[in-house]
């Protein structure tokens, strides 16, 4: 087959694997930024899986679906921010509480409501074609060829980047998450942002946890397979930017879809190895070898009003 | 964690108290003669390994009025948890799949008159308690490798399996020994996933096959294989599904399945048990007693020209009888 097939197709397989990891990481970057630290990325997208396969199911539509994931969600969202804000809960430990929650949870209904063979497979979204670009070799197909989730994806960093730095709400949350003291007194309602914040990163995993839903239309134990972690790492490495998550997604998406055609092509390659990727070069980002990473000042402290 | 799993396994068998009471109805038995199965990591609904051998749990039960449970895994690390508790509860265990075999052999040792059936592993020495239920899925999987060359128009065929193991090789050696045997020209792609849940990669890993060529790929990676199956729904070349009948899935793309008749294997170990004649032991599922085989074509059949649903007969016949042995390694592992 012609070597351009090959990296057409490597590059729409990098694309739909960033997807998720893009939703999810803006998701953890709005909650970070507004002091709330958020590991329940991977259980809030879980949640956000089923809520599309059960409003897609219910409804016979995407948008049904869409609608769904994204209030299953945000409510698992306000769950940890409700531990996180008013309970004054260990935050690593929320986060992780959510995600067995969410794991458990989603597979108990999935049997109540569907019974075990579960039903036909729901709506999904095909790649939508944008008129014109998409003719242009390899570029086209690869790029300008995908699910409308990921044009949302794409267009939403920047957008989010714009609102977090450069509007006075995204200027508020910053200050929420970095001197919630300061910002108490200068009349913010740091419980009501933080709040708002976890909200927003519940509407960003819903719509992460859709979009895996919508690419293979069945929903399965579990399946968000660790993608939620990987968006983690996509906070992390991408320095708590929106920018930062959309590079280091490209790159996490790019050497999976690496793998899968190192592999395709009989070269023998540690493809565990080559799956641990993402989390080498955060340990490096972190470590401090590629300029500077710092979380927002304060990333898992709750804020108790004296 | 812990907790979590207990509140699965208290709501899942709404359905099997029903059994338990209309059983106490029919016939009262001592509350050992229940059966507990224990699913693997993949849950109930993987839509292949552990649905089908719950499903025959549940019917076996029923035929024999007997009381049944379920026990999901979440986690490996609980394996050995949630066979204890299993075996606590009933005379017969059955667990799902080779990732339970050391879990088993620690709690096997442990419970000496409880009786556990496992699939897809054995011991050598066998286990005095322990039935081993293996499946010639390489047998199986030859069949799909004849089928797979025989309706590929561009000679190439694809593989994506989930964790490269001894146990998933065979279905690879099988199927690439069945290609190359109805047509040396063609050639296997192999993709490993790594995983038995992760849609997105087994997407990920048919997608870099199908650019390279293939027109037919055959998941045998449990959830995660599903990701392939809808990766070819997209593409319009078709796939082949594992364990189960998947042609449901996408029935314009899946053009057969490997099966292995997992609920006949729990149904016989539950009527055994129940008639007290169950055994201990190794017993192989092959083509030649119908333990595995192919699924119908459904739709497709008019895509599958004659002369290879003859040689798929005819391979059947001279794998049963003996004159073809199937390899159960790979010659190339790598595809070629």
């Amino acid at each position: 087959m012609s070597a351009e097939a090959v990296v057409t197709s490597g590059i729409a397989t990098t694309l739909e694997l960033s997807t998720p990891i893009v939703f999810g990481g803006l998701g953890g970057v709005l909650s970070e930024r507004s002091g709330v630290l958020n590991i329940a990325l991977e259980g809030t997208m879980l949640v956000g899986a089923f809520g599309y396969f059960a409003g897609a199911a219910a409804t016979g539509t995407v948008i049904g679906g869409i609608v769904l994931a994204v209030a299953a969600a945000t409510s698992g969202a306000l769950v940890l921010a409700w531990l996180a804000i008013h309970a004054n809960a260990d935050q690593v430990i929320a986060g992780m509480a959510v995600n067995l929650i969410a794991s458990g949870l989603t597979d108990f209904l999935y049997q109540a409501i569907y019974g075990v063979s579960g039903t036909a497979p729901v709506p999904g979204m095909g790649p939508v074609g944008i008129p014109l670009l998409d003719k242009i070799p390899v570029v086209g197909p690869s790029l300008f060829d995908q699910s409308l989730l990921t044009y949302l994806a794409l267009l939403a960093v920047p957008a989010v980047s714009f609102w977090l730095f450069r509007t006075r709400a995204g200027l508020h949350v910053l200050a929420v998450g970095e001197r919630p003291e300061a910002a108490d007194s200068a009349g913010l309602g740091v419980y009501k942002i933080r709040y708002l914040s976890v909200a927003a990163s519940g509407v960003a995993c819903g719509l992460g946890g859709a979009f895996i839903l919508t690419q293979v239309s069945s929903f399965s134990s579990d399946m968000t397979a660790g993608v939620g972690y990987i968006a983690l790492a996509a906070v992390i490495f991408g320095n708590w930017r929106p920018r930062g998550v959309l590079v280091a997604a490209v790159l996490f998406g790019a050497f999976e879809a690496l793998q899968s055609i190192l592999q395709s092509l009989g070269v023998s390659v540690p493809y565990d190895l080559l799956l641990a990727v993402p989390y080498l070069v955060t340990i490096v980002a972190v470590s401090g070898f590629v300029g500077r990473v710092r979380a927002p000042q304060a990333d898992g402290v709750p804020y108790v009003r004296s | 964690m812990a907790s979590g799993v207990v509140t699965l396994v208290a709501s899942v068998p709404a359905s099997g108290a029903t059994a338990a009471s209309s059983s106490a109805r029919v016939a009262p038995r001592a509350p050992s003669k229940s059966v507990t199965f224990v699913s693997d990591v993949g849950g109930l609904n993987d839509h292949g390994y552990n649905e089908f051998t719950y499903l025959g749990v549940k019917a076996g039960a029923a035929k024999e009025h007997m009381a049944w449970h379920v026990i999901q895994t979440q986690d490996p690390s609980q394996y050995v948890q949630n066979i204890t508790t299993a075996a606590q509860q009933s005379g017969l265990v059955i667990c799902s799949g080779f990732a339970m075999g050391d879990a088993l052999k620690t709690v096997a040792a442990r419970f000496p008159k409880t009786h556990f059936v496992i699939l897809d592993y054995s011991y050598s020495p066998p286990l005095k308690n322990v039935q081993a239920d293996v499946f010639d899925a390489q047998q199986s999987s030859y069949l799909a490798g004849i089928v797979a060359a025989g309706v590929s128009k561009t000679h190439t065929v694809g593989f994506v399996g989930g964790v490269d193991e001894s146990v998933l090789q065979e279905f690879l050696a099988g199927y690439e020994a069945g290609a190359l045997a109805e047509n040396p020209k063609t050639h296997v792609k192999v993709e490993w996933t790594g995983s038995f849940t992760n849609e997105q990669a087994g997407k990920a890993a048919a997608q870099a096959e199908i650019a390279q060529g293939a027109d037919v790929v055959y998941t045998a990676a449990g959830g995660s294989g599903i990701g392939g199956i809808d990766a070819a729904q997209a593409a319009h070349v078709f796939a082949i599904g594992v364990d189960a009948d998947q042609n449901y899935l996408a029935p314009s793309t899946v053009i057969t399945s490997a099966v292995k008749e997992l609920g006949k294997v729990a149904e016989d170990n539950i009527a055994e048990f129940a008639h007290n004649t169950w055994k201990s032991g190794t017993t192989v599922y092959d083509l030649a007693n119908h333990g595995v085989g192919l699924a119908s074509f459904h739709g497709l059949a008019k895509d599958v020209p004659a002369q290879v649903r003859q040689k798929v007969a005819a391979a059947t016949k001279a794998i049963a009888s003996g004159s073809i042995v199937v390899p159960t390694t790979p010659k190339y592992p790598n595809g070629h």
